[in-house]
């Protein structure tokens, strides 16, 4: 253990190793999109937000179909009244954000320098809540899903610009969500990257696994499965349970910085929520 | 620890490498297609898997494959210890299945 | 001091582990002994669903008076807790070879 903090020591004062040891997410951005071009080279940067449907002739048709009347409309519909609806005190979320919410979804999660974290755009929203004394909502699903529907489709073709700022903070959150990503964890013994990486495009069981890059474009979505909305982080307790991991807390920090990395990595793709997925 | 997991695989293999009964193969099939239990058709294509992923090898003529029974223990026991990249879990290591299931999950895939 | 309490431990295993001999006291141990290793391997962020599913079997036997399934299972909430642990212990090193370069 001594031995460990002394070569910790050592590698610290190195300074080429402490330059080296810097997350840099420009380059992780990179290699990150450019292993998934080259390894399915047909398909283009900005079709990554399909997901599935990049990989299955017969899912995709199905997708078409049903996007003719979207499994989201109601969502999208009940999320912009709520939006727009004033609060007790007469302001409104619009008050919150900048442009009044309109179109800044493809800039969350942002890294907030006040408080030295990460805040997704439901955390937002709630924080915004709170502050016009409401209560929080819940964050995986029901009326916030709706609202970060309607958000999003506000955004809707706007590139993903998560772009970490050179500060400790927001690197080291960076790099937090970047370790979780690429950990296994769960008995079953997976990482976020074995299915979304390693696997992207093959099937488990009936279902495609949608390759990480571009999979945060598409959320909050109606998945069939649920039969209603969920946000990115109903996404990760599900995936964490799959695994048969505990999953976090919501508001955790582990999935905060988790979407960070995440959706960093989908830097300079189109926004493409709310989405449906089978 | 190690030496107690290699004196328990050893001393399983044998018994179950006598004879495969009905019982054993058909104790093998529920195991590697349910899914709380082996999941195997999750990732393996197999003869009678439903809706079968394509992550893992396709499972047939699985004597051909991986004839020493040994080796197959290991496989299901703890993949990763062989092939750290592996998306294999390791289904003994990690108190997944039993000794015993994954010798007949072994039964049931040499009949395939 | 410590190797010789491991010894003891070692030597009382194989007869705590059959269910058989399981007494009230038995089985209250073993929950006590799994519950830190739970805490530990949560504080690592890497907890099992089935680590905590067997630690809630096992005190929902000891509460209805059946200290065999009790200790059972709080012997393998702990194995599992152990397991867990050395999985993040070994992940801290090797997240890193997942990364696509």
């Amino acid at each position: 253990m001594k031995f460990a903090y002394l070569a910790l020591a050592l590698l610290v004062m190195t300074p080429g190793a402490l330059a080296s040891n810097k997350p840099d997410p420009a380059s992780d951005l990179k290699a990150f999109q450019g292993y998934f071009l080259k390894r399915f080279p047909k398909i283009p940067l900005a079709a990554y937000v399909n997901g599935p449907y990049d990989f299955s002739k017969s899912e995709r048709a199905q997708w078409k179909q049903i996007m003719e009347f979207p499994p989201y409309q109601f969502a999208l519909d009940h999320g912009r009244k709520l939006f727009e609806a004033k609060f007790p005190n007469g302001k409104s979320y619009a008050a919150c954000f900048p442009h009044g919410g309109i179109g800044i979804a493809q800039n969350y999660p942002m890294f907030d320098p006040k408080t030295g974290r990460v805040v997704t755009l439901g955390i937002a929203v709630n924080r915004c809540r709170v502050a016009n004394g409401l209560g929080k909502l819940k964050l995986t699903t029901g009326p916030m899903a709706d609202i970060l529907a309607y958000m999003t489709d506000t955004s809707r073709g706007k590139t993903i610009d998560v772009t970490v700022p050179d500060n400790p903070k927001a690197l080291a959150a960076y790099q937090a969500g970047k370790q979780y990503f690429y950990s296994r964890r769960g008995q079953l013994n997976f990482s976020c990257a074995s299915c979304h990486v390693q696997a992207a495009g093959m099937h488990l069981r009936g279902n495609v696994l949608a390759p990480a890059l571009g999979i945060t474009a598409s959320f909050p979505l109606y998945r069939s499965k649920w039969g209603n909305m969920g946000t990115l982080v109903r996404r990760f307790i599900g995936c964490n349970k799959k695994v048969r991991s505990v999953p976090d807390k919501p508001d955790s920090a582990a999935y905060r910085d988790l979407a960070y990395f995440l959706t960093s990595m989908s830097d300079g793709l189109p926004i493409a929520g709310p989405g449906a997925r089978p | 620890m190690k030496s107690l997991a290699i004196a328990l695989v050893l001393g399983f293999l044998p018994v179950a490498a006598l004879a495969a009964t009905k019982a054993d193969i058909e104790a093998g099939r529920k195991i590697a297609t349910t899914t709380s239990l082996g999941n195997c058709d999750a990732c393996h294509m197999f003869a009678g898997a439903d809706e079968a992923g394509n992550i893992g090898p396709e499972l047939k003529d699985v004597k051909t494959m991986i004839p020493d029974r040994k080796i197959f223990y290991a496989i299901i026991y703890d993949e990763p210890a062989r092939n750290p990249r592996t998306l294999m879990p390791p289904f003994g290591r990690n108190a997944i299945l039993t000794p015993k299931q994954i010798n007949d999950v072994i039964d049931f895939m040499y009949t395939k | 001091m410590k190797p010789i309490v491991a010894i003891l431990i070692a030597l009382a295993l194989p007869a705590a582990a059959s269910a058989a001999g399981a007494t009230k006291a038995s089985a209250a141990r073993e929950i006590a002994l799994a519950k830190p290793k739970l805490r530990v391997a949560a504080s690592m962020n890497d907890q099992w669903t089935p680590t905590v599913a067997a630690l809630k079997q096992a005190e929902t036997a000891e509460r209805k008076g059946d200290f065999a399934t009790a200790q059972a299972k709080a012997m393998r909430a702990r194995k599992l807790a152990e397991l867990s642990i050395a999985q993040a212990m070994q992940q801290k090193k090797l997240w890193v070879n997942e990364v696509p370069r």
